[in-house]
């Protein structure tokens, strides 16, 4: 039973690192929340709310986000999009991951 | 959507004052979003039940403030040791001060079994709100430090690792937090003999006010230049060792030297005549305190071993001490 919880961490942990570049891939195009978690979960990658948006400002507040608030069928929204810096930091961990996929592929 | 307006302020009771009116509105937006998409998925208006169902699936409104915000501490993992420590170091103290009080009152009680029990319901009382209060001043104490400190910070990558310093064999290790508060405590306790000596003794509450008695003997103050100098070396080599970081052959055989010196003013104090008695202010408030004189030769008595206990305790403490800095000096592998 503790082992099942401590592989539970494990997996949440990989998930983590994962969830950043997901989410920065998904917004080259401006996103509001709701649309950017149905985005990832029409793709296969159900993500928490409660995850989603803290780690969306998180990203913002690292700039490599910026967000906005726009008036949508009279409902204040807001959207998020990659700065210019994130812009830039994107393609690197792109390659990063790439990188990675393969090393590790190799190793199991 | 009175529902959602109540789990959104819920939600907002729970978020630093600065950052809740943008963290609402964000939070009220992807409910509203999410709501309309489960009335269309589902094929109908939203209602009550619709979002409760809702609501419960974005979890407890306390654990999704709490995703909005670093960890936060009261005493964070960083001060956590050092504050364990104080407090293991208060409680020895407290314990140490409220037997001692027990000590006098059973001295001077008429050795009553009903009065004892009194003395000894006293002393836990001052135990326990001793415990309190200095627990209460240590927390507000290490609050403030971790409110007050800045985090972590950056450090540069710039280093060499060949200016790293050699490995320190384990016997030429520092404590380094023991050490430094053990050169506080006789810092404080120098600081005191220094400046307050002749205000050591008994403080007694008689008709309404505090009175003080005496109970330290000439022979004690003909000791004391001597005491204070062994204590001041030991402070300066304490310093000299935390600045190091580590013992070394000299600053071993200095340890040495001292604690040699402190055995022999040890012995020279057990030997020697008593350096407590009840002094005869102490003799005339315990009268005015309708204490038998028979009763106040006993606390004398019990001051007197008390006293002697204590000398032969740190006596044993040092020659201990003594031992292992030898053992260290002449028989382990040392890094000079």
């Amino acid at each position: 039973m503790e082992n099942e919880a401590y592989l539970e961490n494990v997996i949440l942990e990989l998930r983590r690192g994962v969830l950043v570049l997901a989410v920065m891939s998904q917004l080259q195009e401006e996103q509001y929340g709701y649309s950017l978690m149905k985005l990832l979960a029409d793709q296969g990658l159900e993500i928490d709310q409660g995850t989603l948006y803290p780690l969306m400002r998180r990203l913002e507040s690292q700039g490599l986000l910026e967000s906005r608030w726009r008036v949508d069928e009279s409902r204040p929204r807001r959207y998020y999009a990659l700065s210019s810096e994130g812009k830039k930091a994107l393609p690197r961990l792109k390659e990063e991951w790439q990188r990675l996929v393969a090393i590790i592929g190799k190793i199991l | 959507m009175e529902l959602i307006d109540r789990y959104v302020a819920e939600v907002g009771r729970h978020i630093p004052e600065k950052m809740r009116s943008d963290i609402e509105a964000e939070i009220r937006s992807l409910l509203e979003d999410n709501l309309e998409d489960r009335a269309r998925q589902q094929g109908r208006q939203p209602d009550e039940e619709m979002v409760v169902e809702m609501l419960k699936s974005y979890g407890k409104p306390e654990k999704v403030a709490a995703t909005y915000q670093p960890p936060r501490y009261l005493i964070g993992p960083r001060m956590y040791p050092t504050f364990l420590m104080v407090v293991r170091i208060m409680l020895l103290v407290v314990f140490i001060l409220s037997l001692v009080k027990f000590g006098f009152a059973v001295t001077l009680s008429n050795g009553g079994l009903a009065q004892i029990g009194l003395s000894f319901v006293e002393a836990l009382n001052t135990f326990l709100s001793g415990v309190i209060t200095s627990l209460g001043v240590i927390v507000v104490v290490f609050a403030i430090l971790q409110w007050k400190l800045p985090q972590q910070g950056v450090e540069s990558d710039d280093w060499d690792p060949r200016k790293l310093e050699p490995v320190t064999p384990s016997g030429d290790q520092v404590k380094t937090r023991s050490m430094i508060i053990e050169t506080i405590l006789a810092v404080v306790f120098l600081l005191a003999f220094l400046l307050y000596a002749d205000r050591i003794g008994m403080y007694m509450f008689v008709d309404g006010r505090w009175v003080f008695a005496p109970v330290l003997t000439q022979t004690f103050y003909n000791f004391l230049p001597w005491i204070c100098t062994l204590w001041g070396l030991g402070i300066l080599l304490n310093l000299a060792v935390l600045r190091k970081g580590r013992w070394q052959p000299t600053t071993r055989w200095i340890s040495a030297g001292l604690t040699l010196l402190n055995i022999v003013l040890l012995l020279a104090l057990l030997g020697g005549a008593p350096i407590v008695e009840t002094t005869p202010q102490a003799l005339e408030i315990l009268k005015g305190m309708n204490i038998a004189p028979d009763a106040a030769g006993r606390l004398g008595d019990v001051l007197g071993l008390l006293a002697r206990m204590i000398l032969a305790i740190l006596l044993i403490v040092e020659a201990v001490d003594l031992g292992q800095t030898l053992y260290s000096l002449l028989w382990k592998k040392t890094s000079d």
